[in-house]
């Protein structure tokens, strides 16, 4: 907001300044779900994921303030331009926002199911890496949408395809562990999925700093990405990705 | 980009241009009104000129059927073509081109006369008609243009001063089509009506799309929102944008387009 | 009175909330200001309507018994041994005197008043001198009357009319040589018979001026005739010509210095003093263009002028008030400047038009100035104009002039008359503001 004038209609301001700090709070608790949840990974610390899975509630309970409040905000303010963009930013972002926490609550679940388990040689820190990095991107984005930096943003965006790097190696780590003893294959389904939370997390952290893009220059991003590392399609590995 | 059925409503890129300005100024006086205006608008299409007061929208709007001719001191410079004449050559006669450009005004302004006689008067007076029954023929089709005959065609002989708000600007509407003008111009036509007749106006509006080149002036940026595909912003003078009106409203390019549009202090 | 020298400070009340229901002190000024300025305003009112009041009454007290006139009511014998019956307009009034005096001198001595005058010529005071003339027009119009006795009403003479009035006594009588109180003694037994009478007197409204003697005969209908010609020709002139002026200078005329000028010089117009006009007419009508004096026409001419600047201000104030968004809907739709000034502006204009012409016309009926310089009063008419052409170039007087023309003269009889013209005046002037009113409130139209 700073870099613009005031509405004429002060009130409108403190509504759009209000769901935006919001969104900020929305991203704050979202970025210590991720590393509340990574760090129970790694310390297989029951307690701490039992936090981080009630923590979630609490961020669902935002993204439907925060939506009321938006939706508050299109009806009484008839928002037009730059102000319509951060409306619907912030709605988008809000639900980006719950799946992430929900990814980190699934995170925090499986957690609590894989310390009962052998852990699994190195994988633990290397997706607790993978979970840093994600949440650095989060904070990055948040702070980009703060800011309209959309070279930031765009910098996230890049930034994603190291994540999905970091999970095709993941992958090819955990099959190999699977194939060595078939008695880590539950813990590795688990971690595998964990890491797949992980790279669907910097997925909606990509898609939030798609809408600082959207909110700075007013067009969805079109810089194209490539898919640098297609392990996961590899036919080698023969592994059905339904998402992406 | 995925084609929706109402983007392809909204879009108007295979249309012709009907007028077309090109540098036009105006002065009031010493007051330079409008300066350095060009703009293309197009056929069978709605032109929305939005901006502040006093910002000259109004005063281009009256450039177009030459309604400024009436004020002694204005004065007006550059080139303004429908259908590629030029309108301020001297061999045009005003009253020829306003019988070519229908108007209608901020305060609905029925004539005090009866409803017949308000929408036969133009038709009259540009001799349209050859006997009474044409008469009354136009007479009905502009009403029923104006999306008003249900409403009145049992009390045409009622003074058209009788009818509520809204239904007087649709009869002044009536009256403008009632000469069978290629073009409209409407000077903020909803500003002293109600919502639900503003609603019925703007309705008719987007129905009169379908004949004729129309060009309105409103306050208000959601009427301009709602019922224009081009859109115009005029600011102190200038025309500072114009483009398609959900680009407008969405992602305008000029900074004061976009205080406009969102209500800030530009 | 000013709020800023006292402010207020909410703060000193209860928890700074101002109760309503105690009037403080500003509060109680102000009202009290505002109640004595409403009683200064019905105190103002109040002179004005007692003033209005004394006016009407005095001149009501003054000029109704203008309207009754004394008559006496005697057989008279045409003697046709004095009258030829063949040419019967061969006797003058001079033989027609004596027979009336007769008659009325027969009746004095029926009531046994034989002894106070020698004879029938002390019957004069009681008759007009104009009474002759009456019977003598009656006998030239039927000469079969002759040698008949007839019963005629005689207009009594002005001082016999003044005491039946009130305006001569005994007293006043005593002093006056044209009646003696022997004559009021007379009087007051022919009244009792009932040969003198008082009755409506309508030859005042319909008749013509008389000479400085004959009070008791003269009447304001032939200067009405003369005001109605010349408001023939204020009407015919400046509404057509003020009309056209305030179309022009309202509608089409740029707005330039020229066209300023002339609107302040028409607004000073209006306020030019009217026997300016009146010397202006005299100049430029009479001496230069030798028109007849004293003729309607010239008056009318005169008054035209007067009237024209009421009528243009008038006239231009009405189309200013016709909203121009009718005009810019005329225009919109395509009618061409005229075709929306005369299709739509002047139809709308049109009560306020003729209002304003109504009373620049009943102002230019009331006018005396200007007519006393260019003739049109004094001792003129003594005829009705016979037909339109005359009507407007023989000399005639106005009624204002005539009502001057009577308050001026000695006699108090006159005087009287001169209160009974102001109030036909008034009446024609009530008349036509009602008649302004009614066309405002007839056609006044909401847009």
């Amino acid at each position: 907001m700073s870099d613009m004038n005031r509405h004429i209609l002060s009130a409108f301001d403190r509504d759009l300044e209000g769901i935006q700090a919001m969104i900020m709070k929305m991203g704050g608790l979202v970025e210590t779900q991720i590393r509340d949840g990574a760090k129970s990974l790694e310390t297989r610390d029951e307690e701490l994921a039992e936090q981080v899975r009630q923590g979630d509630k609490a961020v669902d309970a935002l993204e439907d303030s925060l939506n009321e409040e938006a939706a508050r905000v299109i009806a009484l303010r008839a928002p037009a331009a730059s102000d319509l963009r951060v409306v619907l930013s912030v709605m988008r972002m809000s639900a980006n926002l719950e799946r992430i926490g929900d990814l980190a609550k699934n995170m925090a679940k499986r957690t609590s199911v894989l310390s009962q388990l052998q852990p699994v040689n190195g994988s633990a820190s290397s997706l607790r890496r993978m979970a840093r990095d994600v949440e650095l991107m989060l904070k990055d984005s948040l702070d980009a949408y703060i800011q309209r930096d959309a070279e930031l943003a765009r910098d996230v965006i890049a930034r994603d395809s190291e994540i999905d790097r970091m999970y095709n190696t993941l992958f090819r780590e955990i099959l190999t562990f699977m194939l060595e003893d078939p008695r880590n294959i539950t813990a590795c389904m688990h971690l595998h999925f964990i890491a797949k939370n992980i790279e669907r997390m910097g997925d909606h952290v990509t898609s939030i700093a798609e809408q600082v893009i959207f909110v700075v220059t007013g067009a969805a991003d079109d810089l194209p990405r490539e898919k640098v590392d297609r392990t996961s399609f590899d036919p080698k590995y023969s592994v059905q990705d339904s998402e992406e | 980009m995925y084609d929706t059925p109402f983007r392809a409503e909204r879009d108007v890129s295979a249309k012709d241009t009907k007028i077309a300005a090109r540098e036009v100024q105006v002065y009031y006086g010493d007051t330079h009104a409008i300066k350095d205006v060009s703009v293309d608008i197009l056929d069978k299409t709605v032109t929305a000129f939005i901006g502040p007061s006093g910002c000259g929208k109004s005063t281009f709007l009256r450039c177009i059927n030459r309604m400024n001719d009436t004020i002694d001191i204005a004065r007006i410079e550059g080139l303004i073509e429908i259908d590629g004449e030029d309108i301020y050559d001297r061999r045009v006669d005003p009253v020829q081109l306003r019988a070519k450009v229908g108007m209608v005004f901020q305060k609905p302004n029925p004539f005090p006369k009866s409803i017949y006689d308000n929408v036969a008067y133009g038709p009259k007076i540009h001799g349209l008609a050859k006997n009474k029954a044409e008469l009354d023929e136009i007479v009905e089709k502009a009403l029923r243009r104006g999306a008003i005959w249900d409403e009145v065609k049992d009390r045409l002989d009622a003074p058209g001063t009788g009818l509520s708000g809204g239904q007087q600007q649709r009869l002044c509407i009536a009256r403008a089509v009632a000469t069978e003008p290629e073009v409209l111009l409407m000077d903020e036509p909803c500003s002293a009506l109600d919502p639900i007749a503003t609603g019925q106006v703007e309705e008719l509006i987007d129905e009169l799309r379908q004949d004729y080149s129309v060009v309105i002036v409103t306050h208000s940026m959601q009427q301009a929102a709602r019922v224009s595909q081009k859109t115009a912003f005029f600011h102190l003078g200038n025309l500072v944008e114009y483009g398609d009106t959900d680009k407008i409203f969405t992602n305008p390019q000029d900074s004061r387009t976009e205080s406009y549009i969102t209500g800030r202090i530009g | 009175m000013s709020d800023a020298a006292n402010p207020a400070s909410p703060a000193a009340s209860n928890n700074g909330a101002r109760s309503i229901h105690t009037v403080d002190a500003r509060t109680k000024k102000r009202n009290a200001s505002e109640k004595r300025f409403k009683y200064y305003g019905i105190a103002a009112i109040a002179t004005g309507v007692f003033f209005l009041v004394v006016l009407l009454g005095s001149i009501l007290w003054n000029g109704v018994s203008a309207f009754q006139q004394t008559y006496l009511e005697v057989p008279v014998y045409l003697d046709p041994e004095r009258l030829d019956r063949e040419n019967p307009s061969s006797a003058t009034t001079f033989t027609y005197n004596p027979l009336i005096a007769e008659a009325v001198w027969e009746r004095a001595q029926e009531l046994g008043f034989g002894d106070e005058f020698e004879d029938e010529g002390g019957m004069s005071p009681l008759i007009s001198a104009s009474a002759a003339a009456i019977i003598r027009d009656r006998v030239i119009a039927n000469p079969d009357l002759i040698g008949e006795t007839i019963d005629v009403r005689i207009l009594a003479g002005s001082r016999v009319d003044g005491y039946l009035k009130g305006r001569v006594d005994r007293d006043s009588a005593s002093r006056d040589r044209n009646i003696d109180v022997a004559h009021l003694e007379l009087v007051d037994a022919m009244q009792e018979n009932g040969s003198i009478r008082k009755v409506f007197n309508w030859d005042f409204i319909t008749g013509t001026d008389a000479s400085e003697s004959r009070a008791e005969q003269a009447g304001i209908g032939v200067a009405m005739l003369g005001s109605f010609f010349m408001m023939l020709v204020v009407l015919g002139l400046s509404l057509p010509i003020g009309v056209a002026t305030s179309i022009y200078l309202e509608e089409f005329a740029p707005k330039n210095k020229f066209t300023d000028l002339i609107e302040v010089n028409i607004s000073n117009l209006a306020a030019v003093p009217s026997i300016v006009f009146g010397i202006l007419g005299l100049a430029v009508f009479i001496q230069f263009m030798h028109l007849p004096q004293s003729a309607p026409l010239v008056g009318g001419l005169v008054l035209t002028l007067m009237t024209l600047p009421t009528i243009i201000i008038s006239t231009r104030a009405s189309l200013q008030s016709v909203p121009p968004s009718i005009r810019a809907a005329a225009l919109g739709v395509g009618a061409s400047k005229m075709q929306s000034v005369f299709h739509h502006v002047l139809p709308l204009a049109l009560p306020g038009i003729l209002t304003g012409t109504i009373i620049g016309l009943a102002q230019a009926l009331g006018e005396t100035a200007p007519l006393l310089l260019i003739g049109m009063v004094g001792y003129i008419a003594t005829n009705y104009p016979d037909g339109i052409a005359s009507g407007f170039l023989d000399p005639n007087s106005a009624m204002p002039a005539q009502i001057y023309e009577w308050a001026k003269r000695a006699d108090p009889a006159y005087y009287e008359r001169a209160w009974g013209g102001i109030i036909i005046l008034l009446v024609f002037l009530f008349a036509m503001n009602a008649i302004a009113i009614l066309l405002r409130r007839r056609f006044e139209r909401r847009w």
